[in-house]
This record gives structure tokens, C-alpha cells and sequence, in this order.
């Protein structure tokens, strides 16, 4: 454990696609996509990758993925007609520094939204900086057993 | 006030056993508090158990067995004071060691605990891994439990539900080892093992 870094990645997005009832599979995809590619940037283990949208009109939609080869998990849905929505997300993955997982996430938003002649817009990132003493690298568990 | 403390790795399905046990207890007349503490700064957990109108406390920007470990201590005792819950339910992060958050409770000024119970929660479909790769982690979490509950039975394997199982014995023997998966009300039975004041 003491080789895997944990920087975990936070992140609000302005979603805005051209598409109309399809927003729970391409979320799904997305997650599932990030999930494989945390996976193929380097020896890592895949905590959580999860968001949430509360719609305003009500309602909600959750997607989350424990691992680079399992379907996503999505609650909730987005009704008909809608077309943009403000997505939180959170990266946990141990083994991958946050500047990689950050341009992951970047990366396959603009890929699966120019696919659905959408853009995705970052609202507000994490700012803050890694924890000089490694906060849950280690955890230092391994002084106390 | 009673504190129940669900603890388990990142993913094994802590959010999905805490709101239908919440919406349960508050059906019956009893006050809850949910006490969440997410990695980032951004709380996705809190805002979806907001959305379905539990009482939700939340802890960001660090983990309540390390860095937010005053901060755990303190948000209780405000909890105690501003709302007295007969139940409060501590979610720590999924990177969380609970025996660093046992350690914080004596800290605690409010009123006395009436009781004290972890639980862990388990996903037999990556415990093999998770074992392996975050032994000490994954190790505290089974061994400070009073109750372990191998989530995901539904999906997983046979052989999954019972090296999870297994790995839960050979860890901690005097833990009650359950199964349950995600269902939207939750059965009896679990949570008197939950919440066995409540029966």
C-alpha cells in the first residue's frame, strides 16, 4: 500500500449535449471510460469514480464504478427533453498522481461530448494541493500494526 | 445517543446500506443524523441523502481518521447540542481507518453514548484484490467491526460470499458476518443487527 499514492479528484461540470433521454447510458459510459483509462495509465486500484446531477425541476441522477471491467451503477434519471445539467464528480483512484487523473477526466469528456455535438464546461476543480505529508498514501497503518 | 459507525472501503456499498436504514429508523418516530465524510470538496453522498431528505452533517477536505479527527469530535458534539438525535451514523471515507476513529471518541464532551457499534461492509466482488494490494486498510476495517455485512450478495459469486466470509472469520471472529444487497427498504432482520437498541 505504501506505493500507491492516493490524490483524489474533485470536480464540478457543465454538461451540454445534443441528445435527449440518453443522458443515464452516456454518463454510465463516461464513468466506465475514465475507469478503463485509470487503469491503463498505470499500475493502480480504482477506488470510487462516482457523480451526481440534482436536476432543477427535481430528481436526480447517480452513476458510480468500483472497477475498470464493471458496468457502471446508475440511480435516478433524467427526464426527456433535458439537455444540459451540472455534473459532480469524484476520482478516487489510488496509484495515479491528480494532474493524470485530472487530464483523464478532461480528455474523455471532450471525446464523448464531441460525439453527441455537445461541450463540457469545467465549473470549479479542487484546488487544493496534495497533502505534503501523503494523506491516505499510507495512512502510516503500517508503523501501527 | 447512539453512534452507529459504518466503515468499509471505497465502493462496498456504505451509502447504499445507510439510507434505507435512516429512512427506517425515522419512520419509526426516532431522530437520525448522518455524519459523512467524503474525500474532496466536493460531497456527492451528502447531496443525494439531502435530495432524499435525511439529516445529513458532512465533513470535506480530509478524512475524520487523520486530518478531520478534531473536526469529528467537535461536529458531534454541535449535533448533540443543536439537534440530539437518538441515532447518529458516522460514514467515513471509504480510505478511513476506524480504529483512528475509535480513538478520537473519548474526545467526545457531548452527552454520553449510550452505544457504540461498527460495522463494516464488505464487496466480496473486490476483496480478493483489496486484500491483497491494501492489507492493512481493508484488515483494520474487518477487525474493528462488530458487524460485518458482505454487500453485493446478489451479483457475487457463491465462492465470492464465501471467501469473503472466510477472510471475516479468520479476521475478526467475534464479528456477526451477514449478507445483504442493495434493496430500497431493508429487511428486519438487518437492522436489529444495525440497531439492536432500537428492538
Amino acid at each position: 500500500m505504501a506505493d500507491l499514492i492516493l490524490e483524489p479528484y474533485t470536480v464540478s461540470q457543465h454538461w451540454n449535449l445534443r441528445v435527449d433521454g440518453q443522458w443515464e447510458t452516456i454518463l454510465g459510459e463516461y464513468l466506465e471510460t475514465l475507469a478503463r483509462h485509470c487503469h491503463e495509465a498505470g499500475p493502480c486500484v480504482v477506488g470510487h469514480i462516482k457523480a451526481l446531477a440534482l436536476l432543477p425541476a427535481g430528481g436526480y441522477v447517480q452513476v458510480s464504478v468500483v472497477s475498470p471491467t464493471a458496468p457502471a451503477s446508475v440511480k435516478g434519471s433524467v427526464p426527456a427533453g433535458v439537455t444540459e445539467l451540472d455534473l459532480a464528480l469524484n476520482v478516487v483512484v489510488y496509484g495515479l498522481e491528480r494532474d493524470l487523473v485530472e487530464h483523464i477526466t478532461r480528455e474523455t469528456a471532450a471525446h464523448l461530448s464531441a460525439r453527441w455535438q455537445g461541450e463540457v464546461i469545467i465549473k470549479a476543480t479542487e484546488a487544493r494541493p496534495p497533502s505534503p505529508t501523503g494523506l491516505h498514501a499510507a495512512h502510516n497503518h503500517d508503523e501501527k500494526e | 445517543m447512539h453512534l452507529l459507525l459504518v466503515t468499509g472501503f471505497l465502493g462496498s456499498g456504505k451509502t447504499t446500506l445507510i439510507i434505507p436504514l435512516a429512512q427506517s429508523v425515522v419512520q419509526l418516530k426516532r431522530r437520525v443524523a448522518i455524519l459523512v465524510n467524503e474525500i474532496g470538496e466536493i460531497g456527492i453522498d451528502n447531496q443525494l441523502m439531502r435530495q432524499l431528505d435525511l439529516n445529513v452533517w458532512e465533513l470535506l477536505a480530509g478524512c475524520i481518521c487523520c486530518t478531520l479527527s478534531g473536526d469529528l469530535v467537535a461536529t458531534l458534539q454541535k449535533l448533540d447540542a443543536d439537534y440530539a438525535p437518538d441515532l447518529v451514523i458516522v460514514e467515513p471515507s471509504g480510505a478511513a481507518d476506524p480504529r483512528n476513529v475509535l480513538t478520537a471518541l473519548p474526545y467526545y464532551r457531548g452527552r454520553p453514548l449510550a452505544s457504540v457499534r461498527t460495522v463494516s461492509v464488505l464487496d466480496p466482488l473486490r476483496l480478493p484484490m483489496l486484500i491483497d494490494v491494501l492489507t492493512p486498510l481493508i484488515t483494520s476495517q474487518i477487525r474493528h467491526a462488530d458487524l460485518v455485512i458482505v454487500s453485493k450478495s446478489d451479483i457475487a459469486s457463491s465462492d465470492q460470499v464465501t471467501f469473503a466470509r472466510q477472510t471475516a472469520q479468520e479476521i475478526n471472529p467475534a464479528a456477526k458476518i451477514v449478507c445483504a444487497h442493495a434493496r430500497e427498504r431493508i429487511e428486519p432482520d438487518l437492522i436489529s443487527d444495525l440497531v439492536p437498541w432500537l428492538t
